[in-house]
């Protein structure tokens, strides 16, 4: 499998530390590098590495392209991983102490509009990051932050039962794909 | 009213500020931003609709602090303050079905209200209400439970104690009247007998008054800690003549001690009254804590139990004043194992006489 690319390589980082390197390409067709390291943020890609046999002589060679996720995504997805790549395995869940810090870094690259924000979980639920998951999910949670219910339904726009119901029978008498 | 709408409106009209892909985010995630908010933001949140209602309705709670509290009426509401000091002041129904989830778990889970007047009420209204929305016995899953115990709420430990979770449990703590009623209805409960550490701060009970304990009962936790708050010169002697007199089945050895291996003789002089101590006990830091003085030993085959008592300060140990009055508190501590623990046969350990 070798894909051509058609615009530039995005070299979003450099990587010195580790010589294993992929190639991957949007659904627009930008190629980013990206280190085995941070890869292995997304469950999504490192299944595909490891099923498509992917190893450190023949991973630039084969390109990976991922459709569901736009280059502008993927380039934050990329900086992201890249960024995380060392970071300590999460600390075991007590269940009774769950620390959530949301770092400076983390919160710029995520101050972006909502149609963004919403395209960039679509793409993470895909590649499957959890920890990026968790801090776009922060972002969200905390515009709710000590907001009374009149102002979360604005917030978020969060339909009424009778919106609700209204919703679910229109759906239900639109006709289905057969007829 | 107009007012107070305007304010609740506050800060929405900003596109920052505002998500308006709610609908659209896949359930998994919508779950997952749920989980990530605050409580009071779920209560809020849940209160938007049915849809809103299902989606907070099975996912847990986890709380640093939770407390029943009442707010200017008899009705008792749930205080809680989770792991990043956000407050929460909730009905009980609002929550109550979710905490007895089996994943939920509260850190630190206090009952009663020290000397409130109105708490029988209140507990009352509170029994009635968990009644209904609780799924199972057994089933709030907390590590340490506080209770601030008085005259109007100390009946409603043998209702409440079943809907804690034996399992969970680490340590009970008693504050205020532990009573004869109390040390035998929770003595008996499986929490007590599966718990590691006692505390008990006999805060509103004078020492004569205490409860008569059997000894037995104590002997599987590894750390218990008994104070009694109300000591003066007739409460401390006739606690020492209760573990001089060998009423307590540990056929123990008594002697007067010092912490910290300081003679006693040293710190406080002799006067004419006082009784003479010709010996110490050494108690290690780690076990009794610091600035503490063991005032009385009683040691056994497995383990020690002394009266502690605590001073102001430093400089008093040197003080001239009589000791006995001075003492802010006192309490009763047994440590069961992993401490070195002195005999009749290891040295000069002198018995006490009061006289």
């Amino acid at each position: 499998m070798s894909v051509e690319p058609e615009v530039p390589i995005v070299q979003v980082e450099e990587v010195r530390e580790n010589p294993v390197l992929y190639k991957i390409i949007s659904s627009d067709n930008h190629v980013f590098t990206i280190s085995e390291h941070a890869v292995k943020l997304s469950k999504t890609l490192w299944d595909l590495i490891t099923n498509l046999g992917l190893t450190a002589e023949n991973a630039l060679d084969n390109p990976i392209p991922v459709e569901n996720v736009n280059g502008k995504n993927m380039e934050t997805i990329v900086q992201f991983c890249e960024r995380h790549k060392y970071d300590e395995e999460e600390p075991e869940y007590t269940n009774y102490i769950r620390e959530f810090v949301l770092p400076e870094w983390d919160r710029q690259l995520l101050s972006i509009d909502n149609e963004e924000l919403f395209q960039l979980i679509l793409a993470t639920n895909y590649l499957d990051i959890q920890k990026l998951m968790d801090y776009c999910c922060r972002v969200i949670g905390d515009m709710a932050k000590d907001k009374t219910p009149e102002e979360l339904r604005i917030i978020y726009g969060i339909p009424t039962d009778a919106e609700d119901d209204a919703l679910e029978r229109s759906a239900s008498d639109s006709p289905g794909p057969s007829g | 009213m107009a007012l107070a709408n305007k304010n609740a409106l506050r800060n929405t009209d900003d596109e920052g500020t505002r998500f308006n892909y709610w609908t659209k985010l896949p359930l998994v995630v919508k779950i997952l931003i749920l989980k990530l908010m605050t409580l009071s933001d779920q209560i809020a949140l849940s209160s938007l609709s049915k849809q809103c209602q299902e989606l907070i309705r099975p996912i847990p709670i986890h709380m640093r602090v939770m407390c029943v509290r009442h707010v200017g009426s008899d009705e008792p509401r749930l205080f809680s303050i989770d792991e990043e000091k956000n407050p929460c002041l909730c009905e009980v129904e609002d929550i109550w079905s979710r905490l007895t989830l089996s994943k939920s778990t509260i850190y630190r889970f206090i009952l009663g209200i020290r000397a409130a007047e109105y708490e029988n009420v209140i507990f009352k209204n509170f029994l009635s209400k968990i009644k209904k929305f609780s799924h199972q016995e057994n089933s709030i899953k907390t590590k340490f439970l506080v209770w601030n115990l008085n005259e109007n709420n100390m009946e409603f430990v043998e209702q409440l104690m079943p809907y804690f979770d034996p399992s969970s449990l680490e340590e009970l703590r008693f504050h205020g009247t532990f009573n004869q009623r109390v040390y035998e209805y929770i003595s008996s409960t499986i929490q007590w007998e599966v718990c590691k550490n006692l505390f008990v701060s006999m805060e509103n009970v004078a020492i004569e008054e205490a409860p008569i304990i059997d000894i037995s009962k104590f002997i599987h936790f590894d750390q218990l800690v008994i104070e009694v708050n109300k000591t003066n010169r007739n409460s401390i002697r006739r606690l020492i003549e209760n573990f001089a007199s060998g009423r307590h089945p540990i056929g123990s050895n008594f002697f007067i001690g010092c912490f910290n291996g300081i003679p006693i003789s040293d710190v406080l002089p002799q006067r004419e009254g006082l009784p003479e101590y010709s010996k110490f006990f050494v108690f290690p830091h780690n076990v009794i804590g610091h600035d503490d003085w063991v005032l009385a030993v009683s040691v056994g085959r497995r383990h020690v139990q002394a009266m502690i008592c605590e001073r102001d300060g430093w400089e008093d140990r040197y003080g001239g004043d009589c000791w006995i009055p001075r003492f802010c508190q006192s309490r009763v501590a047994m440590y069961m194992e992993n401490i070195h623990l002195p005999s009749v046969s290891d040295g000069p350990v002198a018995y006490y006489n009061f006289d």
